[in-house]
């Protein structure tokens, strides 16, 4: 993103840009406009609210559900082979639209005051799709990634016994912390987000 | 738009690229794709459906679509506009008989409202081949001229199997992109 952004335009910030123009020198003033420009923005709660009720979205059943329901009724039709068919494609678009539909119908309830459409405004206007919650709608509209999923379950349903090695993970007990003293196995290395591991595990 | 097709369109990285390789069927697409990235170019057999292909190139991370052009497929075409930065029309310079085909289909896609700001570049390929026409007469065949005035549009001849232009081309797409992207930002 370059360029000041509309909200700071907005904001009475011309003695800084005067100031430093072409240098990077940082005025004494300047963590003082900063703040108050970010706490004085509704806009930037909001954002903030809408953010916090995708999480819940992405992360409850009904979510899950329609994914893995998509999932189940199109898998059959994907072969593992570099080139792919023309209907991938149109089941991709299908499967975009039926996750965003899942999406917006959840965020308008969840919060009624905040139309979807400020946002998605907000949101390419200001280009700030930073975070794991964007990381993971991303993965959502990536085609290979839904190729990747598709081929998974599609294995997975068929009860193929190497989808099994992805499932029983020897989790190791005893770690290297144990020689310090420290008993407790370390989870850290283990935690991960994978859309596709969930779906493996819900079948189970 | 909903939400993912927006997340999708902010998040791509700035220095990734989308092209859409289209032409008619035999006319040297997937083995463009193939011989840039530097695979064998040996065994290609009619692409039925579509390929991807996900290669670095300069400073630029490609995205290389690469769809079947047999008639019965080109209704599908339209399923691979969206978000295309660069479409590279790929021509058999050496099939004269259809090079009228070639020329609706061209002029077809050039109307589709989402390749509106996509630069367009023109392969005349098998220059290898006695009896290919040069890009020169390529371009008053295919009626380039005719072309909408704002169209980013460049036509170089090319041999898939020998390599001859392929990075003339590629070179030209990726240069004008990247600087109509700059310039956006």
């Amino acid at each position: 993103m370059a360029g000041p952004s509309p909200l700071l335009e907005d904001l009475d910030v011309d003695i800084i840009a005067d100031e430093c123009q072409d240098s990077q020198c940082i005025p004494d003033g300047m963590e003082e406009v900063v703040d108050c420009c970010m706490s004085s923005s509704g806009a930037e709660a909001d954002f903030d609210r809408m953010v916090g009720a995708l999480e819940d979205i992405i992360t409850d059943a009904d979510f899950e559900e329609a994914q893995t329901s998509f999932c189940a009724a199109h898998c059959a039709v994907f072969e593992d082979s570099d080139e792919n068919k023309l209907e991938y494609m149109e089941l991709f678009q299908q499967y975009v639209d039926v996750l965003d539909g899942v999406i917006a119908a959840r965020l308008a309830e969840a919060l009624p005051d905040l139309p979807l459409h400020d946002f998605l405004h907000q949101l390419s206007e200001h280009g700030e799709a930073e975070g794991d919650v964007f990381d993971f709608l991303m993965t959502l509209c990536d085609f290979q990634a839904f190729k990747d999923l598709m081929l998974s379950y599609k294995q997975q349903a068929a009860g193929a016994v190497p989808s099994l090695q992805l499932l029983v993970q020897p989790m190791p007990l005893l770690t290297d912390e144990d020689a310090s003293g420290d008993a407790r196995p370390d989870l850290d290395t283990h935690l991960q987000i994978s859309p596709i591991r969930r779906q493996l595990a819900a079948l189970t | 738009m909903g939400l993912l097709t927006i997340i999708k369109k902010v998040k791509q990285k700035e220095k990734e690229m989308r092209l859409l390789m289209v032409g008619l069927d035999n006319a040297g697409k997937t083995t463009i794709v193939k011989r840039i990235n530097g695979e064998d170019t040996s065994t290609i057999s009619p692409t039925l459906g579509f390929n991807i292909k996900t290669m670095q190139y300069k400073n630029f991370r490609l995205n290389i679509w690469d769809v079947g052009g047999q008639k019965t497929l080109r209704a599908y075409w339209r399923n691979y506009y969206e978000q295309t930065d660069g479409m590279i029309w790929v021509v058999d310079s050496s099939d004269l008989r259809r090079l009228d085909d070639c020329r609706a289909e061209l002029h077809g896609l050039l109307k589709e409202e989402k390749l509106a700001g996509a630069s367009l570049l023109i392969f005349a390929n098998k220059q290898d081949i006695t009896g290919a026409l040069r890009p020169e007469q390529i371009a008053k065949v295919l009626q380039l001229d005719l072309m909408d005035g704002s169209r980013h549009w460049k036509i170089v001849g090319c041999s898939a199997v020998g390599g001859d232009g392929l990075l003339t081309g590629f070179d030209w797409i990726v240069s004008d992109i990247g600087t109509r992207i700059f310039m956006h930002e």
